[in-house]
């Protein structure tokens, strides 16, 4: 990957690390308005909505049923109350199989 | 005091310890798939420390994104640690700048709620070290672990192994988004303006993501300030009559 790689890592690094310094050696406590706190706890769950959506229909290129597969065997083990865990494993499994098979 | 209060948090971060192993373990493999070397991963793990956003990281790497869209992707995700160590700081012992600084670095979702949730009423120094330094041990070492067994997997289940970022994704989200209608409108709506970016080729990926992420959640928060206002203005003026 080379010398950008590495500059990547340390703009990344920052990212991640001044948000979590900040705050807890700077702030002492003060209080976000409501507005943007609520702005801020929305971010994951959107950030996961956009990564899922579309992309997963097009992991594999022109395959989308590999997609469609995965997507919904994800969302089916997840549904059902498995852990993060179990749905990454079970997911491969069944398109392990799938793709054996094709 | 010291000590024992260590090994208390310790003991408090194993669970978390013990969380991370398969998540680090599947970070090392997918990074291996990704194409980064045994160092380079490694190194992810041990100075950016941040599940989600390495994920993701992997992804547009994958993706050909721009290492500077990459850094932005990793900010957006991670300032929802403000919240986090905001409000975790009224709970900390007194410490020097810059040990808190130190510790900090250790505050991870997991982390942060296992400190958060805790039955004390101030927490050591001490402990908080345990917990991060046991949880980031078992991180780093297992993004290692997984990078190597990474290297002698059939091609069937390399090519099956594409899924996995997105399976982790969606079961991340799933379990928020039962019983939770403001969790499925967020991701639903970000969902669809991406969908919108994707088959217009407007924004490119790490773009899209940003724009996508933070109309959604600005545009739902605004739904749901005005719908409590609503409701108040109504109890309100029920009580009037």
């Amino acid at each position: 990957m080379g010398a950008i790689y590495w500059w990547m890592l340390f703009g990344m690094a920052l990212a991640t690390y001044i948000p979590r310094m900040i705050p807890l050696t700077f702030l002492e406590g003060k209080e976000l308005p409501p507005i943007v706190s609520g702005v801020l706890r929305n971010i994951p769950y959107a950030v996961l909505g956009a990564l899922i959506f579309p992309a997963i229909l097009f992991v594999q290129e022109g395959n989308l049923l590999f997609g469609i597969i995965g997507l919904a065997v994800s969302f089916l083990i997840a549904f059902l109350g498995g852990s993060v865990m179990s749905v990454v494993l079970g997911t491969i499994g069944v398109l392990a199989i799938y793709s054996l098979f094709t | 005091m010291e000590n024992k209060d260590f090994y208390a948090g310790l003991k408090a971060g194993l669970s978390i310890a013990i969380g991370y192993f398969p998540v680090a373990l599947t970070f090392g493999l997918l990074a291996k798939t990704a194409g980064l070397s045994i160092i380079e991963a490694t190194a992810m793990s041990m100075f950016v420390y941040a599940g989600a956003s390495q994920y993701i990281a992997l992804s547009l790497i994958a993706a050909s994104v721009h290492p500077l869209l990459i850094v932005m992707n990793t900010f957006i995700v991670n300032i929802r640690h403000f919240l986090m160590t905001a409000s975790l700081s009224e709970k900390m012992v007194p410490e020097k700048r810059w040990v808190k600084a130190v510790y900090s670095f250790g505050i991870t979702d997991e982390t942060f709620s296992v400190l958060a949730t805790s039955k004390k009423e101030k927490i050591s120094t001490a402990y908080a070290f345990g917990v991060a330094l046991i949880a980031y041990g078992s991180w780093v070492i297992f993004t290692t672990v997984g990078h190597i067994i990474g290297a002698n997997l059939p091609l069937f289940l390399q090519a099956a192994m594409s899924i996995a970022l997105y399976a982790m994704f969606v079961g991340l989200l799933v379990p928020s988004m039962k019983g939770n209608r403001k969790v499925i409108m967020l991701a639903g709506l970000a969902a669809t303006i991406q969908c919108f970016f994707y088959f217009t080729e407007l924004l490119s990926t790490g773009w899209a993501i940003l724009v996508s992420t933070l109309v959604a959640s600005i545009a739902i928060e605004m739904v749901y300030v005005n719908h409590e206002k609503r409701a108040k203005s109504t109890y309100v003026g029920e009580e009037g009559v």
